[in-house]
């Protein structure tokens, strides 16, 4: 008895310990982690909408696991929309963000979030020489993957050897546009 | 002299990687670059040498039956301040090293020398031992992240050290790599134990 | 008359090991030379570099292991650098076959202690080395002297049919007349230097016939199920590295399973990985995978389904 009164004593005593480092070192960090993702975020936007962080703000329009959508305002009016979209790509969840004119009627520019693709292969949908081709691009919800070299707003080029890879970030930005569109006419009635 | 030879053991001798085949979780996964490794290194260094410290603190309070749970108490403390503190301080890496940080709290090295070592010997053993441990460990991601990278990447920390002629091989960066550079790098290592005892 | 008969195990003549290897290697002597008509005097040097860096190595690592280096000679390492040959991309970099070949006799067969105890197919193994270090020179194909005269890169057949769904005709498969790899271009040549092995008896039928049955059955019901969706069986049958897998890497006698039952799952399960990878899988081709995936189970068939003594107990 005397025994386990002991044990579970020494126990709890560390138990509580611990939790109470771990709080009061919380205190500093979590702000640095929030001030982090805050500070990632603007830049994402800034990088895909040309958001300018000096003069322009953005809303949250909706924030899910796998989709999020922000409209950035300058002034009063509306600048862009920057839809952040997520799906499986050929060995985990690509994520990536992207900014779109108001009106929907073209693509601002892409950005890749976070992928596992396979280096080489895959992992080329990070190269700037495939992301640029998305500026210009239709954001209509059906755009539709080449193999070669497009000009055509309703085209993107696919990745030689990659076409899992190409296909799934594909999908994702038509998903993202579709779900994005739907959202932005329900809050304007 | 005692002492001494607590802190170098773990450099060759009983090298927690090559020797005692422990850690193999962040030794596989996050060798891909030297900027990983160290990164790894320096968590997996802090957790042990302040859990041993602690625990070699702490050995003669601890009920037998409890030391177990205690002791993983007292590393989960220490992974999760490392892991906090990465994510606040250096969000890239935190990122790149994504669940193995955490996942230190499983790892066999740092549990294995609270139970074999710090519960039983005075603190200033105990941090010399789980000091050279954390060298040793150091030794084998640093050897195998530099194969990996150079092989791989054709860099080292991110410079480039072969020519534009080397095509890099790029399954040395992926998980089947670190298979292989292991077992080249613990054949070394065995044959060169064998050469110099023969 | 007085006939003694002896139990098994029987015991062979030393000589058979470099007369079976010299058989499997004039089988493959059609389909060799068909490459390099189709790709010019590039596919000879691709299988030379493959062939050179598989005997030295073989040499080296005898030599190493304080081993008989004659050893080097029995044609297995040969054979081994040849099939590597034929499995790669005529395209590809001489430095990149090296390291295959180097890949495929060190860490296959000599780590795992040489001749007969390998548990993967060599050549096998350097090709996914290979595959998984250079992922882009290894699907860079391009297109037969036959089919075109400049050396634009192209899709394979499977390649073609898996992402722009363009079936190629049959007898341009048969006879040759697509892109792919040095050995994997012919479907008849690879079917008639495999009929003789057959005929000569030095593989067991019921591994081709397995492998390229499933193949057939297992197509053909998707196909009759959605013809418009999945290619047809004879299509399946002769794209792609199906002819010399079949042939002459499942039928390796080191890494297929003794007992008839062992070999009736080792190649009915090639032939079920190769239709789910070409059909569902990421990649358009899949025999490599799958013949590497199914040598992984022969140890365990071979101690599980060997054929038990009179009398013995399990």
């Amino acid at each position: 008895m005397k025994d386990s009164l002991r044990m579970i004593a020494v126990l709890t005593f560390f138990a509580v310990l611990s939790g109470g480092i771990l709080g009061w070192f919380n205190t500093f960090t979590e702000k640095r982690v929030k001030e982090n993702k805050l500070r990632e975020l603007i830049a994402s936007l800034q990088s895909v909408t040309g958001m300018d962080p000096n003069t322009d703000t953005y809303k949250i329009v909706r924030k899910d696991k796998d989709f999020e959508l922000y409209r950035i305002i300058s002034g009063t009016e509306t600048k862009a929309y920057a839809v952040v979209g997520e799906g499986n790509g050929y060995q985990d969840k690509i994520r990536l963000i992207f900014g779109v004119k108001p009106d929907f009627s073209e693509i601002i520019a892409l950005k890749i979030l976070e992928e596992k693709e396979t280096p080489g292969l895959g992992a080329r949908i990070e190269e700037e020489g495939y992301l640029k081709q998305w500026k210009g691009k239709a954001a209509n919800g059906s755009l539709k993957l080449v193999k070669t070299p497009t000009e055509n707003p309703y085209e993107v080029q696919a990745i030689s050897g990659a076409t899992i890879s190409s296909t799934a970030v594909l999908d994702i930005v038509n998903k993202s546009v579709a779900r994005a569109k739907k959202l932005i006419k329900e809050a304007g009635k | 002299m005692k002492l001494w030879k607590e802190f170098i053991k773990g450099w060759w001798k009983e090298n927690p990687v090559f020797v005692m085949v422990l850690g193999m979780c962040p030794t596989l996964a996050v060798t891909n670059s030297v900027k990983n490794a160290i990164g790894m290194i320096g968590a997996v260094a802090f957790v042990l040498v302040g859990s041993s410290f602690i625990v070699s603190v702490i050995r003669k309070m601890v009920p037998n039956q409890v030391r177990i749970a205690t002791f993983i108490v007292v590393i989960a403390t220490f992974v999760t301040m490392a892991d906090r503190y990465l994510a606040a301080y250096y969000p890239d890496l935190s990122k790149a090293l994504g669940p193995y940080v955490p996942l230190i709290v499983v790892n066999c090295i740092i549990l294995g020398r609270q139970e074999a070592f710090a519960s039983k010997n005075g603190v200033v053993a105990s941090v010399l031992d789980a000091l050279g441990m954390s060298m040793g460990f150091g030794i084998a991601l640093m050897l195998m992240s530099s194969v990996r990278e150079i092989l791989g990447s054709g860099t080292w920390l991110g410079m480039r050290v072969l020519g534009s002629w080397y095509i890099p091989w790029q399954v040395m960066i992926l998980p089947a790599g670190a298979f292989f550079v292991l077992g080249f790098l613990i054949w070394g290592f065995n044959s060169i134990n064998k050469a110099f005892k023969g | 008359m007085n006939l003694i008969v002896s139990s098994s195990p029987h015991i062979h003549g030393k000589d058979s090991v470099p007369k079976i290897m010299l058989h499997v290697i004039l089988a493959l002597l059609p389909a060799a030379a068909a490459s390099i008509y189709f790709f010019g005097i590039r596919a000879l040097w691709v299988m030379l570099v493959s062939i050179a860096t598989a005997e030295i190595s073989e040499y080296l690592f005898l030599l190493l292991r304080k081993k008989d280096t004659s050893a080097a000679l029995d044609g297995s390492a040969f054979l081994t650098g040849l099939l590597l040959a034929l499995t790669l991309p005529p395209s590809i970099n001489l430095s990149m076959v090296a390291i295959g070949a180097a890949v495929a006799i060190i860490i296959a067969k000599q780590m795992f202690g040489g001749f007969g105890a390998n548990i993967f197919n060599p050549a096998l193994v350097g090709r996914a080395f290979l595959q998984a270090a250079f992922p882009i020179p290894m699907t860079t194909w391009v297109a037969n002297r036959a089919a075109h005269i400049d050396a634009t890169t192209v899709a394979t057949p499977l390649g073609g049919f898996k992402f722009s769904h363009i079936l190629t005709a049959h007898k341009d498969l048969l006879l040759g007349n697509v892109a792919g790899s040095l050995g994997e271009t012919s479907a008849l040549l690879l079917l008639l230097g495999g009929v003789y092995l057959l005929v000569r008896r030095y593989i067991d039928w019921r591994i081709p016939v397995g492998v390229l049955g499933s193949v057939a059955v297992f197509s053909g019901i998707l196909w009759l199920a959605n013809s418009n969706k999945y290619p047809d069986p004879v299509f399946m049958l002769l794209a792609g590295g199906l002819m010399l897998g079949a042939w002459f890497m499942a039928t390796d006698p080191v890494t297929s399973p003794v007992s008839p039952a062992g070999i009736w799952i080792y190649s009915i399960g090639i032939g079920f990985f190769v239709v789910l990878i070409r059909v569902f899988g990421g990649m358009p081709e899949g025999v490599m995978y799958s013949i590497l995936i199914m040598n992984s189970f022969v140890p365990l068939m071979d101690k599980y389904l060997r054929q038990r003594m009179l009398g013995e107990k399990k």
